[in-house]
């Protein structure tokens, strides 16, 4: 994959920069990013330097130094994630705007990850119609040292390389719509399998497909995907987990959540991502199946911020996550329902979380439940150059049978290229790691053998992210419309 | 353990004794299951034969039911078409079969496995030279794992076996079904324990003297010879005609049954199983064909003396109705010309598709495999497992795309062990129960001896280690091993009982179709 010249294609794209929703017939602009910013074109940043570290780099170190003690606002706004920026009224509207857009939503004084469906990735214009196309690439790889059983054993590998690209219209004030599309990388053999293609070569499937829309009423939005969509839990979750690149949340790592399947969901999100309703119906099969079965995937997941502050450096946020799934899975219908529960907090400065899922039914074997336990922290202990990373997963396989558990430690040092507030648009991370896997004596492939499966691991991993807007887009002719 | 199925109760045997292996059947009797347990049971049974045979669904869905509704035949096929439901009830939290051993170093978890060591996958091989050997036959399923996974399958083969020939003799009661399982275990204890030293253990040949008690082997050995001497696999599956052009005798296959097909009925439905039939070869059949004969030669053990004379193919056809497990895949029967050119010697070659290996969840990073593909796979840990790459000079593999055959020589000298046969001449009285006690102690041995031929998957020897493992307590070993028998035979019981039902209900393709 041409992940390297994608992730350069986002490194060289413009800063980002913001709009004044409240002023529909004056879109933002960001500075020429090769212009100071002081001047007429941009007032309003001027005085917030944490948004002017956004709009050039140069001023980030600036940013952080002289800011002002914080002010607090409530985020109570349906669309409270732009500042309102003065524009260069000479500058031809379409030009403008696609300089908007490629901005990005990324304001890290405001944004979570992913503020779908409150808004899109893309600075739209008020003034509809308008649309913008992004593209965002993810690498994670590493080499690993593996002691198993004491044998020792060591390899590279590929854990992600995913590409994706998004469309994002606004064909009416109050609608957002779009599709996106995710391909990733993959083994054509499963596990211990021996037929794939070529071998077992790395193949591009897709991961998401899915076609969006939202509705913004007032302080409330309405969202809906259908397609190949993905798994809101996880998604949720990653919002405050920012060590994704080196290993998996553990009800990822273990497939009590498939991170894309075929269906649909309704999301309702009021004030600003306060409250958040995700209802969602489903296949059940994940991505690599078909559906088997005439029961499909019902899921509710209820989000909660209780706790949501702005900070010059980015947001502050608190989590309180539930979920309940009732499914099935394969031909049999084996159940499959799933009860979860979360909390999350990001920060500039750390993230931290506790995940507790309780599967009734694993895959084909609907009689069992199991329990997956995780907690996480990261924090900077020197931004950006030096951080500190430890989570802990304890799971047992099976609640019906004693010392079933499987105990994953993680401790780690991670260094970033980029600081914080670009996180979203541009990341280069690497971390170094030991990892424990310690098994019950009833646990792992053999029971009674755990000495058998006992592994450690140490880890160099880098995390490569890139987000940017398409140059397609930004070469093009202007609307008809404008 | 746990009371997932209620099938699944492990009993205490303090002591292995044939009186305490009685209770073997007596576990059968827990299976009064609670309903929703059951239900969930049999939802298992149901979602994963579809996931294992999907390949088989997909491509060839009318042979695939012929697979499912022979495997409904008796509990013996549904045991030998179930391998995988095998594999995730031995490694998946939850699953009856899930139970823990005492006997496994780390050493000892990475030994050469047959994979699928059970009765019916014991035979004969004639050799370029020498006597007749006994082998097992079947490496489809052969990977690197814990050695006791090889042992636990043949136990249970032969408590399964046990049930079936009890029909046939009455002789073959509970007590003795145990002793027959017991002498497996102690012929493999027995065996690994003398081979601890590490040195290469000798193959087991039809001459040898301790094999005299054993009238089942006898008897296996002596079809063996008559009927690969008689040629008869030539007069099964091929006939001689009259080329008007040449003027002599021309050597064909002869498509049809050899064995008439049977009718299986359930429900509303019904499917055609196949015994034993060629039929003819499509184009894309013969293409594969083409490209595995062209690259099958390269891999034999040594080049034949006039190998491109030999090999020269005179007919294809496509072999139906043979294994169970493996009955929808391909397997095409090859006529080739033989050591010379005269039709009496010609030879028949079997090519057979490979797949996976028996895939053991949770072991993704333990069973990692060596091997590119899975014909390498077959190819080495055949000729590790087995006696010499002598066993069978013809046996090689091929490729044809990404597709992996296994090719050997078809011949009446390569004899299965076949339970009906034993089950037939235990009711007339030619066979006893002490016969099959002795059977099973050799199939232990023999596995002890495959288990000692080959390296693990570090190189190491593998007899110290699993020598080491059970050394300090053999009984316990013994006891760990029939407990687990004790437990899981019943479940395999249950889930045949189950597979009627589904294939009744579903239909003999579980109700999936092909999209």
């Amino acid at each position: 994959m041409a992940i390297p010249s994608l992730f350069a294609l986002t490194l060289l794209l413009a800063a980002p920069a913001a709009e004044a929703p409240d002023a529909p017939d004056a879109p933002a602009t960001p500075a020429e990013p090769t212009e100071p910013l002081a001047g007429p074109a941009v007032s309003t940043t001027e005085e917030d330097p944490g948004v002017r570290a956004l709009l050039d780099p140069r001023f980030a170190s600036e940013a952080a130094t002289t800011r002002e003690p914080e002010t607090e606002r409530p985020l109570t706004d349906p669309a409270p994630l732009v500042h309102a920026v003065e524009v260069d009224a000479d500058k031809e509207p379409w030009r403008r705007r696609a300089l908007a857009r490629e901005a990005l939503h990324l304001d890290p004084d405001v944004a979570l990850p992913n503020n779908w469906p409150i808004a899109p990735l893309c600075n739209l214009a008020e003034a509809a119609p308008d649309l913008c196309v992004t593209v965002d690439a993810e690498l994670f790889a590493g080499y690993r040292l593996r002691s198993l059983a004491g044998r020792r054993f060591s390899e590279f590998a590929l854990d992600r390389a995913e590409l994706g690209t998004a469309l994002w219209a606004r064909p009416h004030r109050r609608l957002d719509a779009g599709v996106i599309l995710r391909l990733e990388a993959i083994r054509s053999a499963g596990p211990q399998s021996l037929i794939g293609i070529d071998g077992d070569s790395m193949i591009v499937r897709v991961a998401q497909a899915y076609g969006h829309a939202a509705v913004h009423l007032g302080p409330i939005t309405l969202g809906v995907r259908a397609g190949q969509i993905a798994e809101r839990w996880i998604e949720q979750l990653e919002k405050g987990y920012d060590t994704r690149g080196v290993d998996p949340l553990s009800s990822d790592r273990l497939v009590l959540f498939d991170r894309a399947d075929l269906g649909a969901s309704l999301t309702a999100s009021g004030w600003g991502g306060l409250v958040e309703l995700d209802l969602a119906l489903t296949n059940g099969e994940g991505r690599a199946q078909e559906e088997l079965n005439r029961g499909k995937n019902t899921t509710a997941l209820l989000t909660v911020r209780p706790w949501r502050k702005r900070h010059p450096k980015g947001l502050i946020a608190l989590a309180v996550h539930g979920l309940y799934r009732d499914g099935s899975y394969g031909l049999g219908a084996a159940r499959a329902h799933r009860g979860a529960a979360a909390l999350t907090f990001a920060s500039p400065w750390a993230y931290a979380g506790f995940e507790f899922v309780e599967a009734l039914g694993v895959r084909e074997q609907g009689d069992r439940t199991a329990r997956s336990l995780g907690a996480w922290l990261s924090a900077y202990a020197w931004a950006p150059y030096l951080g500190v990373y430890g989570k802990y997963d304890r799971v047992r396989q099976d609640l019906a049978l004693a010392d079933s558990t499987v105990q994953i430690s993680s401790v780690g040092l991670f260094s970033d290229l980029f600081g914080y507030t670009w996180r979203r648009r541009r990341r280069l991370r690497l971390y170094a790691g030991y990892q424990h896997e310690g098994y019950g004596a009833a646990a792992g492939p053999v029971p009674g053998a755990p000495q058998a499966a006992d592994t450690h691991r140490f880890l160099l991993q880098l995390e490569a992210q890139g987000l940017g807007p398409s140059l397609l887009i930004k070469k093009a002719r202007p609307p008809r419309s404008i | 353990m746990h009371p997932r199925s209620c099938a699944a109760v492990p009993i205490a045997l303090p002591h292995p004794t044939r009186a305490h292996l009685g209770l073997l059947s007596a576990a059968a009797l827990l299976g009064a299951c609670d309903p929703d347990e059951a239900a969930a049971r049999r939802s298992w049974l149901h979602t994963t034969l579809v996931l294992d045979n999907q390949v088989f669904l997909e491509t060839e869905p009318e042979l695939t039911g012929g697979k499912l509704a022979a495997m409904a035949s008796d509990p013996y096929a549904y045991f030998r078409g179930s391998v995988g439901q095998y594999a995730r009830d031995l490694a998946q939290a939850g699953a009856p079969g899930y139970l823990p051993t005492a006997y496994l170093p780390a050493e000892a978890a990475d030994v050469a496995l047959v994979g699928d060591p059970h009765l019916e996958n014991i035979g004969t091989y004639r050799p370029a030279e020498g006597p007749l050997v006994l082998e097992f036959n079947d490496f489809d399923a052969a990977t690197y794992g814990p050695y006791h996974y090889d042992v636990r399958r043949l136990a249970l083969s032969i408590a399964v076996a046990g049930r079936v020939l009890a029909r046939s003799a009455s002789d073959l009661d509970e007590a003795a079904q145990g002793a027959a399982v017991l002498a497996a275990l102690r012929g493999y204890t027995e065996e690994i324990a003398r081979l601890a030293d590490g040195a290469p253990p000798a193959p087991i040949l039809s001459d040898e003297p301790d094999l005299a008690t054993d009238t089942i082997l006898r008897d296996l050995f002596k079809k063996a010879d008559e009927d690969g001497g008689a040629r008869e696999e030539l007069a099964d599956y091929t006939a001689l005609e009259r080329d008007p052009e040449l003027e002599t005798d021309v050597r064909r296959f002869q498509y049809g049954e050899v064995e008439p097909s049977r009718v299986w009925r359930g429900g509303a439905y019904e499917q055609q199983i196949h015994e034993d039939a060629l039929a003819p070869t499509s184009a894309d059949d013969r293409w594969i064909i083409g490209q595995v004969m062209r690259s099958y030669p390269a891999t034999l053990a040594a080049p034949l003396p006039h190998q491109e004379e030999q090999l020269a193919i005179k007919g294809v056809a496509r072999r139906l109705g043979a294994g169970v497990a493996s009955y929808p895949v391909r397997r095409y029967y090859v006529l080739i010309e033989g050591p010379t050119a005269e039709v009496d010697d010609d030879q028949i070659l079997e090519l057979k598709q490979i797949f996976d290996p028996m895939l053991v969840p949770g072991m993704d990073e333990a069973a990692r495999p060596r091997f590119t593909d899975n014909g390498q796979r077959t190819l080495t840990l055949q000729r590790a497992l087995q006696s010499g790459p002598a066993v069978d000079p013809l046996f090689g593999v091929g490729h044809a795309g990404g597709l992996r055959f296994r090719v050997r020589e078809r011949t009446k000298y390569q004899r299965g062990l076949d339970l009906a046969r034993i089950a037939e001449r235990l009711a007339d009285g030619r066979f006893s129960a002490g016969d099959v006690a002795e059977l099973t102690r050799w199939a232990g041995v023999l596995l002890a001896r495959s288990h000692a031929r080959a390296p693990k998957h570090d190189g190491r020897p593998a007899a110290p280690a699993i020598a080491a493992a059970i050394a300090a307590d053999p009984e316990g070993f013994l006891r760990e091993t029939v407990d687990f028998v004790a437990a899981y035979a019943p479940v395999l019981d249950q889930d045949y009982a189950h597979l009627d039902a589904l294939l009744a209900d579903h239909g003999p393709r579980l109700g999936y179709f092909a999209r």
